[in-house]
């Protein structure tokens, strides 16, 4: 079991019981991921004033966000491992935007996504040189390539902490059969993260056992929340006990990665509040 | 002073001395049961041991000096726990500064540890370098997170006081569940540019 947020938080600012210490120094000589955890805190503290200063740059100077995404199940699942078809799927791309821009009213006022860098390097490859080189895409191709650019557009919204954004830009385009999971799992995290428990709960109850495992956890993870929200305790509590439970596999290499302990918190927190106040289930 | 005759200053000295013994057996006692989980504490926060023993040693001196009550072990203890951990936090951040005057090629000084021969003084230069290029790519990665996770970081890490979770979350209106999904997000991603360093 990791440390908690709050753990950490308690260990950062010196707030750690005595009688605790020992135990959390213990699991950080055994757990890298929270020792990991707790050296960015210590680098944070120990630079607090430079810190500060980055986050006031940041908000006088806002830059695109280029942190990479985590959780690459989706791209190795394709097999993209031909430079043609990479290449097939960066025209087809720019083909779908030019689509799409000029058919959604959403995108001629300019809110979707910044082009990436990949868009502007075909710029200049005409049609000629296209066909030249690869031949057409196919269609398939194409439809892939606006799933990718969709899903990386939803996921920059997610990160920017815009769910309404979300919702609107995969409400423009049905969820295809491929990555309707994806599609699914971050259209309910913004149905929750947008105040929509209700509709959070029936889109992410619709990611069976047969979902990707990357986001399967963190959908469940959501949707006990969203069913807290909605008063639903012992639905919310059976799920958060399953999450609680002992599994491997769950790494930092996940998006809104959730630690079993987290889930164990928030359990035995809604447990306690039930006891405390005696209310109806 | 008019009404304080020799009896009554003598009478305060003896009680700010009974007051100082009491606190120093405090603190004694606290360290002689937790020293050694203080020592790991600041070296899992320094780095090395000679560091942390330091940090031990100045957190010890700053509680001695202190004002206010110690009402018994357990709050020395807690108290001392928190000096610690903030003499621990000094030592790198002077580490870092003295690292950043140092000459180039030249070996920085290192606060209470003198190392024995130039040989090893170089090879702790290098880790020092490599420490301060690792911070700079952090606050580089600190400017790139997302406004959500970046107002976490500072709220619930930077802000002095920092603010507890519910406090977070009465401030921004974001649920605790949120905010630690964005507190975890954050240092996942700062996490991995360390793993990426290391590996």
């Amino acid at each position: 079991m990791h440390l908690s947020t709050e753990d950490l938080l308690d260990l950062i600012h010196g707030d750690t019981q005595v009688e605790d210490l020992d135990e959390q120094l213990n699991h950080m000589d055994r757990c890298r991921e929270c020792a990991d955890a707790y050296a960015v805190l210590v680098t944070l503290q120990a630079h607090r004033e430079d810190a500060l200063e980055a986050l006031r740059e940041a908000e006088a100077d806002p830059t695109p966000n280029t942190i990479p995404f985590p959780t690459q199940a989706p791209r190795a699942n394709r097999g993209w491992a031909s430079k043609h078809l990479r290449l097939a799927a960066t025209i087809a791309v720019a083909a779908l935007l030019a689509v799409i821009i000029w058919t959604s009213p959403i995108l001629q006022r300019g809110e979707l996504v910044p082009a990436s860098d990949l868009q502007a390097e075909l710029v200049d490859l005409t049609t000629d040189q296209f066909v030249d080189t690869i031949g057409r895409p196919s269609s398939d191709a194409v439809r892939r390539a606006g799933e990718e650019q969709l899903l990386e557009g939803a996921r920059q919204a997610l990160l920017a902490d815009q769910p309404e954004h979300v919702l609107e830009l995969l409400s423009t385009v049905p969820p295809a059969q491929s990555d309707a999971d994806y599609f699914r799992f971050y259209m309910g995290v913004a149905h929750y993260l947008a105040g929509q428990p209700e509709d959070a709960v029936t889109v992410l109850e619709s990611l069976g056992d047969g979902s990707d495992s990357a986001i399967l956890r963190q959908a469940c993870w959501y949707r006990a929340n969203a069913l807290l929200r909605l008063g639903r305790t012992d639905e919310s509590l059976q799920i958060l006990d399953e999450l609680a439970a002992p599994r491997l596999g769950l790494g930092a290499e996940n998006f809104l990665f959730v630690f079993g302990s987290e889930a164990e918190a928030l359990a035995s927190e809604v447990r306690e509040l039930l006891a405390s106040t005696d209310a109806p289930r | 002073m008019q009404g304080s005759g020799p009896g009554e200053r003598q009478v305060a000295r003896n009680s700010r001395a009974e007051y100082k013994l009491s606190r120093a057996e405090l603190v004694a006692a606290a360290v002689e049961q937790n020293r050694e989980i203080w020592v790991r504490l600041g070296m899992r926060i320094t780095g090395n041991r000679h560091d942390a023993e330091d940090a031990v040693q100045e957190a010890v001196s700053r509680v001695l000096a202190g004002v206010g009550d110690l009402p018994d072990v357990e709050s020395a203890g807690r108290y001392l726990t928190r000096s610690v951990n903030h003499c621990a936090i000094d030592r790198v951040r002077a580490r870092s500064r003295l690292t950043s005057f140092a000459e180039p090629g030249e070996p920085g000084p290192r606060l209470g540890s003198v190392a024995a021969d130039q040989e090893e003084r170089l090879v702790l230069r290098e880790e020092e370098t490599a420490e301060a290029a690792q911070v700079g790519e952090m606050l580089r990665r600190l400017k790139e997170l997302p406004e959500a996770q970046r107002e976490a970081v500072e709220l619930l890490v930077l802000r002095e006081p920092p603010l507890k979770l519910r406090e977070a979350s009465d401030l921004t209106g974001a649920p605790i569940s949120t905010l630690h999904s964005r507190l975890q997000s954050a240092l996942g991603n700062l996490r991995e540019m360390l793993s990426e360093n290391v590996h």
